[in-house]
């Protein structure tokens, strides 16, 4: 529908429509995108967002996820790269190792906890042991919901007490497991990787257990409890690393999850689309306002502008939907 | 003072207060539970800035307030749906 204004108004500004988008001159008026109605609707939308994302996975367990593409050779890489900067030796990959984080993971899916010891009691040294690897250090990193390879060791190199295991002198070996599977209803993958090294017969074993309130500590070795009953896991997981493979570079990545909706892209959409709409309809207002000479008694749009476009680089730049344990 | 001084101290602190949060979110880029409160503590920085901003300037009203609160709670919203909380 086209309204007419009186006769001083001319180009756009004879579309009533367009206020919506830039400010208007005899109201003295920003955009009515911008008013405080559109305002509470725009975060009223993002609440309503919010709650589903929160609440969906509770009611479709495995609808909402978290897209993947990690590796263990990336892993393996990653890891060795950040060893050899401060002049550590390499790690080898273990099998014994990789078996006790594959189990680890899956035990974590199956029980459905996010923890280095299982609300059952299993600790990560029980996995190790169980696999025969007898040992005098050990150490477990955790990972989820991270999108690849580099973004892993980056966190776990970010977070001080990963790093301690990263970066420790006492392992020979290491293990990973990338196994996907639906935790706390969302589909998501974790990553497992286990640290050791072999003890001599008449050695006592220590652990290095990444969890506040776990320090390192020296511990005897006991006879392994028996773990958590091995039924089916519900899991779709990736085929257990082999040490075969590791020369020809074929180590497996986790399955890539098809059919769920990924979190990490609905998420940043939309902030994108939000986020993106309200700042420019601030640039307009500010760029048409000083063109038209209209003075507004509103509040700092400059300053909503800077504000605004902080928080959308910050996003942009510092959110990580993975995180480490 | 004179009205320019006021104004330069508080843009600088506005500028100061975003750069804080910036960095601050950065450093906790792998903590949710602290970018969650870094940006609700930005959020509340921003309105109280810009209801000193207009007191100042002697035209404060309540519609005004009501503008920087929205605006405030709009982007800690767009944070927390980026961060998926």
């Amino acid at each position: 529908m086209r309204a007419y204004l009186p006769d001083s108004t001319s180009g756009i500004e004879k579309y009533q429509f367009i206020y919506h988008f830039i400010p208007h001159k005899e109201h003295k008026s920003r955009a009515r995108l911008l008013s405080h109605g559109a305002l509470i609707s725009y975060s009223f939308v993002l609440v309503i967002f919010a709650v589903l994302i929160r609440f969906l996975p509770a009611f479709a367990p495995g609808v909402l996820g978290y897209a993947s593409d990690i590796n263990v050779s990336d892993l393996l890489r990653y890891t060795n790269e950040r060893r050899a900067k401060v002049g550590l030796r390499p790690l080898s990959l273990n099998k014994e190792l990789n078996d006790a984080a594959y189990k680890k993971a899956n035990d974590m899916f199956k029980v459905g906890y996010w923890a280095h010891v299982s609300p059952l009691g299993t600790k990560p040294w029980d996995f190790v042991l169980n696999e025969g690897y007898d040992y005098i250090y050990a150490g477990e990193n955790l990972a989820k919901n991270f999108s690849n390879s580099e973004d892993v060791v980056q966190a776990w190199y970010d977070s001080p007490t990963h790093r301690e295991n990263l970066l420790s002198p006492n392992y020979d070996d290491m293990g990973f497991a990338i196994v996907n599977g639906v935790l706390d209803g969302y589909e998501t993958t974790i990553v497992v990787q286990m640290f050791g090294r072999l003890r001599a017969p008449t050695q006592l074993a220590a652990v290095n257990e990444i969890s506040e309130g776990f320090p390192s500590t020296q511990v005897p070795i006991t006879e392994p409890e028996e773990a958590v009953p091995k039924e089916a896991v519900e899991v779709k997981s990736a085929p257990e690393p082999a040490l075969a493979n590791l020369q020809s570079g074929t180590l497996p990545a986790a399955e890539k999850e098809k059919g769920f909706v990924d979190v990490r892209a609905v998420t940043q959409s939309i902030t994108i689309v939000f986020g993106g709409f309200v700042t420019a309809l601030l640039g307009v207002d500010i760029w048409y306002s000083k063109k038209h000479g209209i003075f507004k008694l509103t509040g700092h749009t400059l300053a909503h502008l800077a504000f605004l476009l902080v928080a959308i680089a910050s996003v942009m730049l510092s959110v990580f939907p993975g995180s480490v344990l | 003072m004179k009205q320019s001084s006021y104004k330069l101290i508080e843009y600088t602190m506005l500028l100061f207060g975003v750069i804080i949060f910036a960095l601050s979110f950065w450093q906790s880029r792998h903590h949710v539970g602290q970018q969650i409160i870094i940006t609700a503590g930005a959020a509340v920085f921003y309105v109280i800035w810009g209801l000193v901003h207009h007191w100042m300037e002697k035209r404060l009203t309540l519609e005004i307030a009501l503008e920087y609160v929205l605006m405030g709670a709009f982007t800690f919203l767009l944070v927390l749906i980026a961060l998926g909380v």
